[in-house]
């Protein structure tokens, strides 16, 4: 993963960059001071000086909320604005994806967008013409690219537009969001692209909001907050850091074993679970005398819906009961995003020993559930269901937690059910321990 | 390999002339897109490219042939007739005015170009200058045809017309730099453009037959900064000769005076659009 640092000179370095923002009343004011005026500004501090090094042929992702300061860096590594203070060095020829279709016409043809485009993004028009076929078949246009721009599906401009990105041969690469574009199978090869760009040597910054990606591509992930490096470092960690970001300073702060002990049925904590993950009971049916008051998600000590494969997690599921019920059966379900249903769990399935029996009305039962996560990357939205056992519902809430998995080194995005196996080999002594 | 090192991307770092050639296959491109967005992607095709100049045209010589009629005594000594000389002056007013009403909404049109790519902008205001050769080679055409036709064979300085415009080029060059990039940051400039231009056709030699205007107009004519390549188009499509040399050399002068201040404005300004748009 990292590179060694044998006299190898960064292609990025970044000295306590600095971007402060003038907020004018009019825009004539810029002129104003320009031309030696002083006009009455608020000052926005977007970037308080941030320094990190980029390898050659690394990749690095970039992480974080909205406005914290992730599209002033791009900007300012791609040169569209200047900075307040400090330095980028920059070697090589630099390129950018920061926004889809940027200088293509509606009216124009697929075909002439290409040049566009390409011109607009810094090629010339001999090292275009000398693409042209290469970057419609990357585009999967076929003979959609004679008509014009206008008359395409936005799968379809996104994919015009990374096919004229890709074809560019820059030997240091700024992206923007590029995975919230265009199909799955077009996905895929981009990723590939981007691949084909590291093993070519390309370094590549981009900001992304798929955890997954920073898992899977990135050497080095920078988590920027409020204007400053909250974390940089290996991407696993930096995903986790970036999801306690996210989800709830207290959860990642409380030292973990005493968080079992209080676990214990203790009223805070529901409250806690309800503040710290953002529930939806929007889509909820069923009689009511029992309801899901909450449902907590905890992986490595912390609360949070971000779940890596391979890890174990526990699903803590508070319920209330309402009336006096003889028997509730109880469960949990994960579907994809396509709404089919991947993963079934209740606790009929444990018979000698889970019956849940005799519940009194005014009661709270908390049910845990210790898992592992066998799901590869992606999205999956989480239900609870509880039912007697003659299949009336007392409540069901559907999706009631978004749950992001992020992949890890062991599986493979394409494996959508993991086993964990072990491993033996017979015969030729072809293991090797490193 | 070419790619915006970033000495490409900003007028500030390079010469005019280096970044016109460094940028000439955006700048062409961008142009020849603009043309076909405005002509040949719309409904009747190029026949607006023909048509609307022709009108705009037409209704002047219709104004000033039969409403307010010119005595025929009055351009007797002229070497055409009032159309002519009327057309000769009013093309490149045509022409300044659309070159620079484009211009001015030129940059501040595209933010996203601005925004979010390293873009070299000032290919912005270039390339509007370009997109206009149609409206040039269309009305120029019917001028030659309508001199042909009624007033006899132009005279031989119509040759010299590429030269003018070539040189008409680099005159609003400086112009469409300046008014581009104030206009990212003074939003009304564009108004005040379209008001110009609106009282700007009265205070042009345009309609007026040199020699019998009123003293003060006159003098109006020299404090217009425009009235200069419309004397210098007049000479040579119309009169055939330089009856005007303070035009020839206020016309120079100027070119030279707007691409100074339009580059140096250019130059300092072009960094902050990405502040404002």
């Amino acid at each position: 993963m990292s590179v060694p640092a044998v006299a190898r000179e960064p292609a990025i370095s970044v000295q306590d960059l600095k971007k402060t923002y003038k907020i004018y009343r009019k825009s004539s004011d810029v002129l104003g001071e320009l031309f030696g005026r002083q006009p009455v500004v608020d000052h926005v501090h977007a970037l308080n000086g941030i320094s990190f090094d980029v390898g050659k042929g690394e990749i690095l992702g970039v992480l974080g909320r909205n406005g914290a300061g992730k599209s002033t860096l791009l900007k300012l590594l791609t040169g569209v604005i200047d900075p307040t203070g400090g330095s980028i060095t920059i070697r090589g020829r630099i390129s950018q994806v920061l926004e889809l279709g940027t200088g293509f016409s509606a009216e124009a043809t697929g075909r002439e967008n290409i040049f566009l485009g390409g011109l607009c993004l810094g090629m010339s028009r001999a090292e275009i013409t000398e693409r042209v076929d290469e970057i419609i078949a990357f585009s999967e246009l076929g003979e959609f690219i004679d008509r014009p721009f206008r008359t395409y599906s936005l799968g379809m401009q996104a994919r015009l537009s990374f096919a004229v990105a890709f074809a560019m041969r820059p030997e240091v690469l700024i992206i923007d969001e590029w995975l919230a574009v265009g199909d799955a199978k077009f996905g895929v090869k981009c990723y590939d692209r981007i691949r084909e760009f590291k093993r070519e040597g390309t370094t590549i910054v981009f900001v992304t909001h798929n955890y997954s990606t920073v898992t899977e591509f990135c050497d080095q992930t920078m988590i920027i907050d409020k204007g400053a490096i909250h974390f940089i470092g290996a991407p696993e960690e930096a995903v986790f850091r970036y999801s306690q970001l996210l989800f709830g300073a207290q959860a990642a702060e409380r030292p973990a074993p005493a968080a079992q002990v209080a676990t214990q049925g203790d009223s805070q904590d529901i409250d806690r679970v309800l503040a710290t993950l953002p529930h939806d009971f929007s889509s909820r049916f069923g009689d009511g005398q029992a309801r899901v008051a909450a449902v907590s998600v905890e992986s490595n000590g912390a609360l949070t819906t971000v779940l890596r494969s391979g890890d174990k997690f526990a699903l803590r599921i508070f319920i209330d009961v309402l009336a006096d019920i003889e028997e509730m059966i109880m469960g949990f379900y994960i579907k994809d995003r396509t709404g089919r249903s991947v993963v079934l769990v209740t606790n009929v399935l444990f018979p000698d020993t889970l019956q849940i029996k005799n519940l009194r009305a005014g009661t709270r039962l908390e049910a845990t559930f210790d898992a592992t996560v066998t799901l590869s990357a992606g999205y999956f939205f989480l239900g609870i269901a509880l039912a007697r056992p003659d299949a009336m519902k007392l409540d069901q809430v559907d999706r009631i937690h978004m749950i992001e998995v992020i992949g890890s080194p062991q599986v493979l995005a394409e494996s959508i059910v993991n086993v964990f196996p072990t491993l033996r080999i017979n015969g030729a002594a072809t293991a090797s321990k490193p | 390999m070419s790619g915006h090192s970033r000495t490409s991307l900003h007028l500030q770092s390079t010469s005019l002339f280096g970044f016109l050639v460094r940028n000439r296959d955006l700048v062409l491109e961008m142009a020849r897109r603009d043309i076909r967005e405005r002509y040949a992607d719309r409904l009747l095709g190029a026949f607006w490219a023909v048509f609307s100049p022709l009108f705009l045209m037409g209704v002047y010589v219709v104004v000033f042939n039969f409403i307010f009629r010119v005595r025929q005594s009055d351009i007797a000594h002229l070497p055409g007739d009032y159309t002519t000389l009327l057309l000769s002056g009013l093309i490149p007013w045509l022409v300044i005015q659309a070159v620079l009403s484009r211009a001015v909404v030129s940059i501040s049109g595209q933010p996203s170009l601005v925004r979010q790519v390293a873009f070299p902008t000032a290919v912005l205001p270039i390339k509007t200058i370009l997109s206009e050769a149609p409206l040039i080679v269309t009305t120029t055409l019917v001028f030659l045809v309508y001199h042909l036709a009624i007033v006899g064979l132009p005279h031989w300085t119509a040759l010299l017309l590429p030269v003018y415009w070539m040189a008409f080029g680099l005159y609003v060059l400086g112009l469409c730099l300046l008014l581009s990039s104030l206009a990212v940051f003074l939003r009304d400039l564009n108004e005040m453009i379209v008001m110009v231009f609106s009282v700007g056709l009265f205070l042009s030699p345009i309609m007026y037959i040199p020699g019998a205007t009123v003293g003060w107009l006159e003098w109006v004519f020299y404090l217009n900064p425009f009235s200069y390549p419309i004397w210098v188009h007049r000479d040579i499509a119309f009169f055939g000769s330089i009856t005007n040399p303070t035009a020839w050399v206020g016309f120079a002068a100027l070119t030279g005076l707007f691409l100074f201040v339009g580059l140096s404005v250019y130059r300092r300004v072009e960094n902050r659009f990405g502040d404002v748009l």
